[in-house]
């Protein structure tokens, strides 16, 4: 630690130059400017995927706090050749959010699940368009909502919603294995549109 | 990688989807399937790389100043307070690019209720 402590990265302007992956080795040892940029970067992003699926402002600060710590105490853990900071921070937040929902009431989490509700609850401030609905962000959302609605909705009941595959055949009134089918289905729909954009370069 | 012949039969691929969605209610013995059916773990792999992408699909918001807060409170008072959290790595130098993640395939770390390799619990 001391030795990292006494290089000149310390600065703030030169922590953000690091690229997220050199980042998470200084956080790994301790180091809590590190950690700071870490969190700069991925807040929003985190919020946004917690408040997404718990639907409420301060449950979804709590999930995002426990995400980021997490993450701070676990950051050795990391490993770059399994994904990016991004994508593990947001398993970290999916994970949370989800067991916060499973221990919620059916209803709240049919709630949470239904579509639009973020308007409907007291809504965060929403970031510049500009920042955060990079071109990728904004096919895979297209590609979602161009899915066949029995897809889409099978897809969001169990991602954001967290309902369990039985669960959502018994609310569809739909056989399990047309649920998982569908399911299936829809994502490799969204995964042939993920390498039509990947080749044009994501 | 591709699989062989006979691995394409494996019916349990069906609950590769539900599995990565964090859907699948059997997913601890579905995970212990997965060690030893490479078509499965193949399944997983793809679809994996789908499903780290829905969060971009959310609606943005920003995180407020007072949640940053608090979070770099309680992470500066552990740094000062005690020796790294852990271990550092064994060290890579390499930089990725930083904006690749949307297309790469993801991981999670363990959580207190689960375990090291895959997220849905039940």
């Amino acid at each position: 630690m001391a030795r990292l402590r006494h290089q000149a990265v310390h600065s703030k302007d030169m922590l953000r130059k690091l690229a997220d992956e050199e980042l998470m080795q200084l956080v790994a040892g301790g180091d809590a400017d590190g950690f700071e940029v870490v969190l700069e970067r991925h807040a929003d992003a985190a919020f946004s995927l917690a408040y997404r699926i718990c639907g409420r402002r301060s449950v979804a600060e709590d999930v995002a706090q426990e995400a980021f710590l997490a993450l701070w105490r676990s950051a050795a853990r990391y490993d770059r050749a399994r994904g990016s900071v991004r994508t593990w921070t947001l398993g970290i937040v999916h994970n949370r959010a989800i067991d916060v929902l499973r221990r919620a009431s059916v209803h709240d989490r049919r709630r949470a699940s239904d579509e639009g509700l973020e308007e409907s609850l007291e809504a965060p401030e929403r970031t510049d368009a500009q920042a955060m609905s990079n071109t990728a962000a904004g096919e895979v959302r297209v590609a979602l909502d161009e899915l066949p609605s029995e897809q889409k909705r099978v897809i969001e009941l169990a991602y954001f919603g967290g309902f369990t595959h039985t669960e959502i055949a018994s609310m569809l009134d739909t056989p399990i294995g047309t649920i998982k089918g569908r399911m299936r289905l829809g994502l490799e729909r969204l995964r042939g549109h993920l390498k039509d954009w990947q080749a044009v370069g994501a | 990688m591709s699989s062989r012949e006979e691995d394409f039969g494996c019916e349990q691929r069906a609950d590769a989807a539900p599995y990565v969605l964090g859907a699948l209610e059997e997913a601890e013995s579905y995970r212990r399937h997965l060690a030893g059916c490479a078509t499965c773990r193949a399944e997983v792999a793809e679809l994996q790389l789908v499903v780290d992408t829905l969060p971009a699909t959310v609606p943005p918001v920003v995180a407020s100043k007072a949640l940053r807060e608090r979070v770099l409170a309680t992470v500066r008072s552990e740094a000062n307070c005690s020796a790294p959290p852990a271990a550092r790595p064994t060290g890579h130098q390499v930089a990725l690019d930083a904006g690749d993640h949307i297309a790469c395939p993801s991981w999670v770390p363990d959580s207190p209720s689960r375990q090291p390799w895959r997220w849905p619990s039940r």
